[in-house]
């Protein structure tokens, strides 16, 4: 009986040694994962990098239209973490029969004036992947505040046609809406000064005064132009507003601190 | 008598030898007074310094430059070549590189460190030129007419484990042909509007659309975070607002009256 008590200590050490080693190089292997994953993780990037993106668009549908503007900054703080503020100011035409956003004489029934500010960090998960988490609250006609994320990834970056999946989700608080777009897009052609892009997307919504899932989609185009870095997207679709078309224009300014 | 002669023949000419030689250890431009001339320098500033054998100079504009010449940049350093069959090389800052060989539409450059980026010359009818730029761990031969090379060292990136020297060639014009030193056949054909790199002794990643893979393109600092990556389709939200973003939600329904309770008056 002692014997065999002895033995259970025995086996009782031997597990705990083993575990202890297996701990300890889990935790090596981890941590070498780590370091090949994201190297130089707490360190300041030098140089660092502000990137200004002023953006423009505008969505215009059988029931509704919107035209947007902004700016955003993004201030590198480590190569893998920054900090992000966007600026965005929103109009919007509502009511059956609308037709022009840029001319709203007929059919529309309100507009509505808002700016929204946001603020948050920028994780550069892995090369090509960006996560932002956004918090702000909008002024004007609205004001409700909001949380947001975006990621945006691109796959198969080394190869002749990376293909980028971005999703965004953004849920207001006053009106407890969450609106979220998904799009997938591939490098069609990319030469010296362009790419190329096609794909599809869309948006949905929930929550709120939306009391089914209601939401768009359809096929979509980008295209940037490198030695001005302005880009454009446009796509057109069909869903719970009937048909609609929208486009966004980007512009890029990078500076190196 | 005749034997004493000529062996004081042999001495003189054993001394005049001695003499040249040492001529020329004392000045190296004697010694390299046959190098074929590569170009010359058609743009210079900041610091830029031209190794030739043991003499080093500076570097000024429309000076000659020679095979076998190293030309190094320091921070501010910047300096174009014009080769003598109209190709360019042009060297940024904080660069090292030696002009091998350079004879008719054959070229070859050796890159030690920093960014190079060569247009190379196509004379119409002509030949295609055999151009080559060496790092110390790839070879891009050119097929095409501009590209860019950058040679860092000392320096990790995500994923690449604890490899610490890249090549990255990113290419503007026609084909260049990427491989790493040592394995030659293992080479990918870089097109226009792409980016390849070679990392340590690995073979050259598949050619990526410019300035999304991460790798250091001419005029880039070094390290810097692949800002077109982030930058082409940026995450600004698309999404656009609901249909009516400041309506309420709905009041949820007035509960059902159940009704009085059973025995209640």
């Amino acid at each position: 009986m002692v014997r065999m008590h002895k033995r259970l200590q025995y086996l009782a050490c031997a597990l705990a040694t083993l575990a202890c080693v297996t701990l300890v190089q889990t935790n090596a292997s981890a941590a070498g994962f780590f370091d090949d994953l994201y190297p130089g993780f707490f360190t300041i990037q030098r140089p660092g990098t502000l990137n200004l993106i002023g953006f423009t668009g505008g969505y215009v549908s059988d029931k509704y239209g919107t035209v947007q503007e902004g700016f955003q900054f993004e201030q590198s703080v480590t190569p893998y973490i920054g900090a992000v503020g966007r600026i965005t100011g929103y109009q919007l035409w509502e009511g059956e029969g609308f037709d022009n956003p840029l001319n709203p004489g007929t059919g529309h029934e309100a507009r509505l004036n808002f700016a929204r500010f946001q603020g948050g960090v920028d994780l550069n998960l892995y090369p090509g992947t960006h996560l932002f988490i956004l918090g702000g609250r909008d002024a004007g006609n609205s004001h409700a505040s909001t949380i947001e994320g975006d990621f945006s990834t691109w796959l198969f970056l080394h190869s002749l046609h990376p293909v980028n999946f971005s999703f965004s989700s953004n849920h207001n608080y006053e009106n407890s809406v969450t609106s979220t777009s998904v799009d997938l897009q591939a490098i069609v052609l990319s030469t010296r000064r362009w790419i190329f892009l096609a794909g599809g997307g869309g948006a949905f919504y929930v929550g709120g005064f939306i009391p089914d899932l209601q939401g768009q989609g359809g096929p979509d185009l980008g295209v940037y132009y490198r030695p001005w870095n302005i880009g454009a997207s446009a796509q057109a679709g069909y869903g719970a507003a009937h048909q609609y078309g929208q486009l966004s224009i980007y512009k890029q300014l990078t500076f190196f601190e | 008598m005749r034997s004493f002669h000529t062996e004081k023949i042999a001495y003189r000419t054993f001394s005049y030898l001695l003499l040249l030689l040492l001529l020329a250890a004392i000045n190296p431009a004697i010694a390299h007074a046959q190098a074929a001339p590569a170009g010359t320098a058609s743009q210079v500033s900041g610091t830029v310094q031209i190794q030739r054998g043991a003499a080093t100079i500076p570097a000024t504009q429309g000076m000659q430059i020679m095979v076998g010449d190293r030309i190094i940049t320091g921070d501010d350093g910047h300096i174009v070549v014009l080769l003598t069959d109209q190709s360019t090389l042009e060297l940024g800052d904080s660069a090292n590189m030696v002009i091998d060989q350079h004879a008719g539409s054959s070229t070859r450059v050796n890159l030690a460190g920093g960014a190079l980026r060569s247009f190379v010359n196509r004379t119409v009818g002509a030949a295609a030129p055999n151009f080559e730029v060496h790092t110390p761990n790839a070879v891009a031969a050119a097929r095409g007419t501009l590209f860019d090379v950058v040679y860092l060292l000392g320096l990790k990136r995500p994923t690449y484990g604890d490899i610490q020297n890249f090549t990255d060639v990113s290419v503007y014009e026609g084909l260049v042909n990427l491989a790493n030193i040592n394995n030659p056949a293992g080479g990918v054909s870089v097109p226009a509007g792409y980016e390849s790199t070679v990392a340590g002794t690995n073979n050259p990643s598949g050619p990526g659309p410019l300035g999304m893979t991460g790798a250091s393109a001419f005029g880039g600092p070094a390290g810097a975070k692949g800002v077109a990556a982030s930058g082409i389709l940026s995450p600004v939200s698309t999404v656009p607002p609901p249909s009516c973003p400041v309506c309420p939600e709905p009041p949820a329904p007035p509960a059902t009256n159940p009704g009085p309770a059973p025995g209640a008056p």
